[in-house]
């Protein structure tokens, strides 16, 4: 495992620039719009930051800086067996986490932060689905903006079923039919099949995303509970994604 | 993997048998001399609608003619593996188990090195040796149509004509319709494939049993294809696998030459109907076939998408790479799009029509490591840690 060292920078470099922006004006920024009308989420996104870690506030390990919480509510909103399981889950951490020890596909909303990689949207006019695109495991995701809804029953999926519609400028993604395996973050926080993850996609200028997630599982947790995360567009010239195969093992070693 | 989503390629081959019968002449195309360009010739009358970028609309959901990526040079519809060098054979009940299969009148084996199926083979069986081939419908029938979902009933859809079961080379421009190697590089080669059903050092086992990309060529050989279109880009999202190629359309220089990627680093552009695809920098960790068939990673693809109606591409892609092969050599087949019958996400036997195919929906297969023990056909295969 490795952490980008730079975040810590960046994240600063890109809090000045969110800050900036919007305080310069006092006006809701310019944002890019599609031929429909509807925000342009066209380009490359990134976050940044210690989510993958850890979305509660921590302080710093061998492989972790510090970081506040990325909860609205400040904690999540455990039941007292959800915690157990949780501190559970922390303790194995090293050696149960799917994404970390296995290479698992994340889990939605995991893979949008999943170690800090960039992903690309495209998104057309009046199309029926967005698609997107993640560095991390070469993962796709399709959000359908066609106004159908789930297929029927339970199923097994690491990345969901994802359906979108507009509220607005924000872009609301329903997104249910997850498998039991999947952690949130590498601290334990974890789902199970009955979770149900609403994601808030919302411009605050043309460059950066607030991107606002909704939990629920009943099962879990007390109350529904939220993460709010900035997504940074990428602006470097030829900027493109390369592939993270996530490997969990020594890949250098087995394939020389 | 949930079961269910390993029910959607089986599925999705139930789409390819019934684009067989809507178009029974593509499969089996005119005999012809050269072969390599049977059918690349694009239908004069084939306009395609023009997308706001000026790109021909391309975009669905493709299927290759004929499957596997057991054997280059001796494909059949389905998977059999060319003919192993001396060594571990595959265990009994696996997908490849068995002996080699009888030589033919010629006394040459079938799937041996340097015996690569014409062009024309599928047209040069006697009628005879096609109803022998239909009358295979036992343990080593993989064809498209054996792979039909049961229906409700459990039992199978009707088929259509049964397709011929050796298919061209996937060389189609050498003598032998075989990968010109060195003999360095064919000698590595043997090596690997004498190693791939008992693999005993580092490297052996063939990256696409852990479920790691193909690379930007052999995966056409394994499932399906969905082709999206954006100003700028094309998109090609793989079913069977978590993997996808973006094209960059906008004369962007290549990544740097350090850098290596599993579905290599693409730049395309448009000549008329046809997407001719530049790609480098492939990591050359994935293989050509399950015969240990490969390429270094100095390999430069030239891939042509020749689209030649609204429902037919070939495929070409070039290997220049001469640190493992004598000569640059094509390797090309034909792709044409799927329909699908049923339900959204769930395609089943039953009439294909315009709802249908506007509601078809290419899911989730994670295909992963770590997620699928003893991976595809090796048995037994060793995790690692």
């Amino acid at each position: 495992m490795t952490y980008r060292k730079t975040s810590c920078f960046a994240f600063i470099a890109g809090a000045v620039l969110a800050v900036s922006a919007l305080g310069q004006s006092g006006r809701p920024a310019a944002i890019p719009r599609l031929a429909d009308g509807r925000p342009n989420f066209n380009g490359i996104w990134q976050t940044i930051g210690s989510a993958d870690m850890d979305l509660q506030a921590h302080v710093a390990d061998r492989t972790t800086p510090a970081a506040q919480s990325v909860v609205e509510e400040g904690t999540i909103p455990y039941l007292a067996d959800g915690l157990k399981r949780r501190q559970d889950n922390f303790d194995k951490r090293r050696t149960d986490d799917p994404e970390f020890a296995k290479c698992n596909l994340p889990g939605v909303p995991r893979v949008t932060y999943a170690r800090n990689l960039p992903f690309q949207i495209f998104q057309l006019p009046k199309g029926d689905k967005i698609t997107v695109l993640y560095e991390y495991a070469e993962a796709h995701r399709f959000i359908y903006t066609n106004g159908t809804s789930h297929p029927p029953g339970h199923i097994n999926w690491y990345l969901g079923d994802s359906r979108g519609r507009w509220d607005g400028d924000t872009l609301v993604v329903d997104s249910v039919d997850f498998l039991d395996d999947i952690w949130l973050d590498h601290a334990g926080d974890y789902i199970d099949q009955d979770f149900h993850v609403i994601e808030r996609f919302k411009y605050i200028d043309a460059d950066h995303i607030d991107y606002n997630v909704e939990i629920d599982d009943p099962k879990i947790y007390s109350k529904p509970w939220h993460i709010d995360l900035i997504l940074y567009r990428h602006k470097e010239k030829n900027f493109q994604l390369l592939d993270y195969v996530c490997y969990a093992f020594p890949i250098d070693k087995y394939y020389p | 993997m949930n079961k269910k989503i390993i029910g959607q390629s089986v599925a999705l081959s139930m789409g390819v048998a019934l684009v067989a019968l809507a178009s029974p002449g593509f499969a089996q195309s005119a005999p012809s001399t050269s072969g390599a360009t049977t059918t690349s010739a694009p239908a004069k009358s084939w306009k395609p609608k023009l997308l706001s970028d000026g790109q021909p609309d391309v975009q669905g959901t493709w299927t290759t003619v004929y499957y596997g990526m057991g054997c280059l040079t001796n494909p059949a519809n389905g998977d059999v593996n060319c003919v192993p060098p001396p060594g571990p054979r595959p265990a009994p009940g696996t997908a490849n188990a068995g002996g080699p299969p009888p030589a033919g009148p010629d006394g040459r084996v079938a799937g041996q090195r340097g015996n690569g199926n014409p062009p024309s083979i599928v047209n040069v069986q006697s009628a005879p040796a096609q109803r022998a081939n239909r009358g295979q419908q036992g343990a080593d029938n993989q064809t498209a149509d054996a792979n039909a979902a049961p229906q409700a009933n459990g039992q199978r859809a009707a088929r259509g004509p049964r397709v011929p079961r050796n298919a061209p080379s996937r060389i189609i421009d050498t003598d032998n319709y075989d990968i010109p190697y060195t003999p360095e590089a064919l000698a590595h080669q043997q090596d690997l494939f004498a190693h791939y059903y008992a693999p005993t050092r580092y490297g052996d086992i063939d990256p696409q049993q852990r479920c790691w990309p193909l690379g930007a060529v052999r995966q056409f050989t394994w499932h399906d294809v969905s082709i999206e279109q954006f100003p700028g880009y094309v998109v090609l999202i793989y079913a069977g696998s978590e993997v996808y190629r973006i094209i960059y359309l906008d004369s962007r220089p290549h990544i740097g030459s350090a850098l290596k990627l599993w579905m290599g680093d693409s730049r395309g552009h448009w000549e008329g109907t046809t997407l001719v695809v530049d790609t480098t920098n492939n990591n050359a960790k994935g293989r050509l076939s399950r015969a240990g068939d490969f390429s270094s990673d100095k390999v430069h693809h030239v891939e042509r998408f020749k689209f030649i109606d609204a429902d037919h591409f070939r495929y070409e892609a070039t290997f220049d790479d001469p640190s493992v092969y004598t000569r640059p050599w094509t390797f090309g087949f034909d792709e044409k799009r799927a329909y699908f019958g049923g339900d959204g996400g769930v395609p089943v036997a039953g009439a294909i029509t315009e709802e249908t195919q506007a509601k078809y929906e290419l899911w989730e297969e994670a295909c992963h490591e770590g997620l699928i023990p003893g991976g595809n056909d090796v048995p037994g295969l060793p995790s690692i840690n």
